[in-house]
């Protein structure tokens, strides 16, 4: 019937109309057909959730997805009775700040929303906090860390705790030996850390032997390592991002044997394939710093729960999966009390101390990231790791 | 010394992976002049199902019958949607085709498998240390094999008529053609070569390091520099080129020391400038050289 | 509406830098693969010196200028080897700046890119911008059919086919390779201030493989020099990513899933495509 330029033409006519077509209403409130228990019209809110699912990240922003679906659910059931419902709106930020701003003018002026859960990655907040307070829209990640978020935008917050606690606990801990070596991740958290743990490194005296660095994804690090170890460090900071790329360091440390070295690491080593595969070398050996009081069982079981029914959490670890709850929980009650008016939202961020799987005591007091948050000390007894100090 | 040796070491390992990979794509190239960069999406591929055959309680032998199995599935695939392409010697449009087949090869992975790397537990890794330097059970695996490929691969080319076969294809089809050589023939089994050893190089990967959806293109990229600085039609060039590339970037770069030091990310810096001035004094290929005919 | 315009943008930015390559890669077949190297220096560039209070189109004309240099260079390197070695010059090219683009991290601020890059006052917001780059992609495009119009367009055609008899008739091919070469470096410095100015943001994983990836794809399928047929081949490889957002797909998968089913879209044209492409070996 049609040869297939005729087809090309008839398929991006349809998608450049359609993709010219606004939404159905102006806000971020609308009426659905649905009606309540009790015969009332249910009013539903959208958030709009910016996440690396694909790309270097997508490992950590697929599992932070399970996360939130799990929790809306049972935010949904909560609110029935009030005849609130909540939609999350995913975008694909990618890791990446211009993929970030892409989803973020996406959800705003294609889906209207005025509140977002994101980005994950640094760069994908640090690529949408400047254009928030033009947009009036409030965001909130439970996961970027990046120290130069701090101050970048009045509608940013984040309920990670900033790199540089745990960077600080990092020198903190590499400033009791002489000669230290450094194996950071070209990634951007990964580099925060790097940047700092060098720098305190430098002011306390520390003769830094090596500071190698590996491109993102990187799954053979023989080399960096032969080369840090002929070095003789007293301290080796492993510094990877979670996933494979930790497993593969870890394994190809242990492939090396005997290392008379101390290792320290941060939330990255805190995974069940490194646990089992390498504590029989570690124990002993290394010490985590991340942040504390997040062995609750209470949290083990929520855990157990989210993971038997929508998947494994191997790569978001005990923290992000907290603050992951957290910054929902947060954001779904806020935008309930407030008539998801954005200003009244932000002012509460402020000013308002909220109770969490993180700490009883989130507060952002005005800053970007969440205050009253530090940093533990954990090492590996029998393949977990435990609390040393906190 | 030890560090020097350590490096040459797993140099050698990383150069053969390489290499192999670049000998699929150089068996493509020579009969049908495409670039098949596909290869290293196919490679994920089956690697990723050699993990799947894994998690079962597969004998060695069964595992093998289905490797084989999926790598002439791989081919007939990528043979059939190349084939226009090779017929009517589009190199370019047939290069575009083997990128497109890569990134779906790569997309199905990733929706069925995530975005999380695997490592292929084949048999335990072991290692061996030898004062300060290791090797791996699984390194020497990969520099046998690679070994024992080319020798076999160097006596079928010169001593069976099958590889007299491909040799005349690829030197000139159509008077192959006239000579009664089934030069579809040849080509399809080309393919499955190049197949195969990529499969072999996923799998080697995934012991060695680690295997992930994307890793593909990335392999891939190394290989086919690899082959264009060696020279395509000559497989010592090719050889040379894939343990210079590997070899000199990781020597500047684990030597490097103290205010001189570099990072890793500086090998592609490395690979470009050695690519760059070998494609410049040689652009024909590393052993080309003019001769005179009489 | 808003979403709508941006996406304009992002598409006739996408037209903008697949013109010249059209030209370069389909119709002269010279596989050039360096062009993203164009499109990040020029970004770096534009961004810094925006970053350091320079006029936005004073940055803007400053990175005009580095990449023609670049553009220079590579056009020295294309005289020295073959058609082949080029193209792994041009990748190996593009891998080892982005290397060094997250290594530099005392003048590119490294891995975490440059945020709040300031617009100029004639494109301070979405349709002014959009009027300026539906502006230049007509410029682009005019001049482009112009260029095939002239005697240059059809000795660049005659090229492929035949190089030596191009010289025969007088014209050197090579200062047609480099007069398209150094307008490429023009188009890209402009287009990528366009994008700059649109998303305020540069990643240094801006202009990488899967950038290279989309416009050569746009350039190969527009496989003849004709101006409808690279609006045609932009227009499907643009927008059908785009209609499957419309599509209802588990978030998980959504990115994968558009990547297959736009995968298997590019496999049917490209089997449906009529053959009329034949490339030449150039001797040197």
């Amino acid at each position: 019937m049609f040869n297939i330029k005729q087809y090309i033409a008839i398929a991006t006519i349809a998608t450049i109309g359609l993709s010219a077509c606004d939404a159905p209403v102006d806000n971020s409130q609308i009426q659905i057909d649905s009606v309540s228990d009790s015969g009332n019209q249910m009013q539903e809110y959208k958030i709009g959730v910016i996440l690396s699912l694909t790309g270097d990240a997508g490992a950590f922003g697929v599992e932070t997805q399970r996360v939130l679906d799990y929790e809306i659910e049972k935010i949904n059931q909560q609110y029935k009775d009030k005849n609130v419902q909540f939609k999350l709106i995913y975008e694909d930020g990618q890791c990446d700040g211009a993929r970030a701003v892409d989803a973020l003018n996406k959800l705003t002026d294609f889906d209207n929303v005025d509140f977002i859960l994101g980005g994950l990655c640094s760069s994908e907040s640090l690529g949408i906090a400047p254009l928030l307070e033009s947009k009036n829209v409030v965001a909130l990640s439970g996961w970027s860390s990046n120290p130069e978020l701090e101050g970048a935008s009045e509608n940013f917050f984040s309920l990670s705790y900033s790199d540089n606690g745990v960077a600080f606990g990092i020198s903190d801990y590499m400033s009791n030996f002489e000669t230290a070596a450094l194996i950071s991740e070209q990634n951007d958290y990964n580099a925060a850390i790097q940047k700092i743990v060098l720098e305190q490194l430098k002011e306390d005296g520390v003769e830094i032997v090596a500071d190698e660095e590996f491109p993102k994804g990187s799954t053979d690090l023989r080399n960096i390592i032969s080369k840090v170890k002929s070095q003789n460090p007293d301290v080796v900071l492993l510094n990877p991002n979670p996933g494979i790329t930790t497993e593969s360091l870890a394994k190809q440390i242990k492939e090396t044997g005997d290392w008379d070295t101390n290792f320290v690491t941060q939330y990255a080593w805190n995974t069940e394939t490194v646990l089992n595969e390498t504590s029989d070398y570690f124990e002993g050996k290394l010490v985590q710093i991340d942040a504390p009081n997040l062995s609750s069982p209470e949290l083990k079981s929520y855990m157990d729960d989210i993971i038997a029914t929508k998947g494994e959490l191997t790569n978001l670890g005990a923290y992000y999966t907290a603050s992951s709850l957290d910054a929902l929980n947060i954001m779904t009650k806020l935008i309930a009390e407030n008539d998801a008016n954005v200003e009244a939202v932000k002012n509460a961020l402020n000013t308002q101390t909220f109770s969490g799987w993180i700490t009883d005591k989130i507060e952002f007091n005005g800053n970007t990231f969440v205050q009253n948050v530090g940093t533990a000390s954990y090492e590996i007894v029998n393949n977990e790791m435990k609390l040393i100090e906190s | 010394m030890e560090l020097f040796t350590q490096i040459i070491i797993n140099s050698l390992i990383s150069g053969t992976q390489v290499l192999l990979l670049a000998t699929g794509l150089f068996l493509v190239y020579s009969v049908t002049r495409i670039m098949h960069v596909g290869l290293g999406a196919v490679a994920m591929i089956l690697a990723y199902i050699v993990y799947s055959l894994l998690q079962t309680d597969l004998n060695i032998f069964m595992l093998f019958i289905l490797f084989l199995t999926a790598a002439l599935i791989l081919t007939i695939l990528t043979y059939l949607l190349l084939r226009g392409f090779i017929n009517r010697e589009q190199n370019l449009l047939g290069l575009l085709m083997s990128l497109t087949i890569g990134v779906f090869f790569e997309s199905i992975l990733s929706i069925i498998f995530g975005p999380e790397g695997r490592f292929i537990n084949l048999f335990e890794t072991k290692s061996y240390n030898f004062s300060e330097i290791t090797v791996t059970n699984v390194g020497i695996l990969t520099l046998a094999l690679g070994i024992c490929l080319f020798a076999t691969g160097l006596f079928i080319l010169r001593s069976t008529p099958e590889g007299r076969k491909l040799r005349a294809t690829s030197s000139n089809k159509n008077l192959a053609i006239v000579l009664g050589i089934k030069t579809q023939k040849v080509i399809f089994i080309t393919f499955f070569l190049a197949t195969a050893i990529a499969g072999l190089v996923g799998v080697l990967k995934g012991m060695y390091t680690a295997v992930t959806p994307l890793a593909g293109l990335n392999l891939i990229i190394m290989s086919f520099i690899a082959l264009i600085v060696g020279g395509p039609n000559d497989y010592r060039g090719t050889i040379v080129a894939s343990y210079i590339l590997v070899l000199i970037p990781e020597l500047l770069i684990s030597l490097s020391i103290d205010s001189f030091s570099l990072s890793a990310s500086w090998k592609m810096v490395f690979v470009f400038v050695i690519a760059t001035i070998l494609l410049t004094l040689k652009p024909q290929g590393l052993f080309y050289s003019v001769t005179r005919n009489t | 509406m808003s979403y709508f315009l941006v996406t304009l943008l992002a598409f006739f930015n996408t037209l903008i830098n697949c013109s010249p390559l059209q030209v370069l890669v389909s119709v002269g077949g010279i596989f050039f693969l360096g062009f993203p190297v164009m499109a990040k220096v020029s970004a770096y560039t534009v961004a810094i010196l925006e970053k350091s209070d320079f006029n936005p189109l004073v940055a803007m004309l400053i990175a005009i200028l580095l990449t023609i240099i670049i553009a220079i260079g590579f056009y020295y390197l294309y005289l020295r080897v073959s058609n082949d070695s080029f193209a792994v010059i041009g990748l190996a090219a593009m891998l080892a700046v982005e290397a060094l683009i997250i290594s530099w991290d005392d003048l590119t601020n490294g891995l975490l890119g440059i945020p709040g890059i300031p617009r100029p006052e004639i494109a301070n917001s979405i349709p002014s911008l959009l009027f300026v780059t539906i502006l230049f992609a007509l410029i682009v495009l005019v001049f482009e059919w112009l260029f095939f119009q002239t005697k240059y367009g059809r000795a660049l055609r005659a090229m492929k086919e035949n190089n030596i008899s191009v010289e025969a008739l007088g014209i050197n091919p090579n200062k047609i390779i480099l007069g398209i070469m150094i307008t490429m470096a023009v188009v890209f410095s402009f287009s990528t201030s366009l994008y700059l100015w649109r998303v305020q943001f540069l990643a240094p994983s801006f202009a990488g493989l899967h950038y290279l990836i989309l416009l050569l794809t746009i350039a190969i399928m527009a496989h003849r020099p004709k101006v409808t047929l690279l609006i045609l081949s932009t227009v499907f490889v643009f927008y059908i990513p785009e209609l499957l957002r419309f599509f209802p797909l588990p978030s998980a998968i959504l990115g994968y899933s558009r990547l297959v089913i736009y995968s298997l879209l590019l496999i049917v044209l490209l089997i449906n495509l009529s053959p009329k492409f034949i490339t030449s070996s150039r001797k040197i």
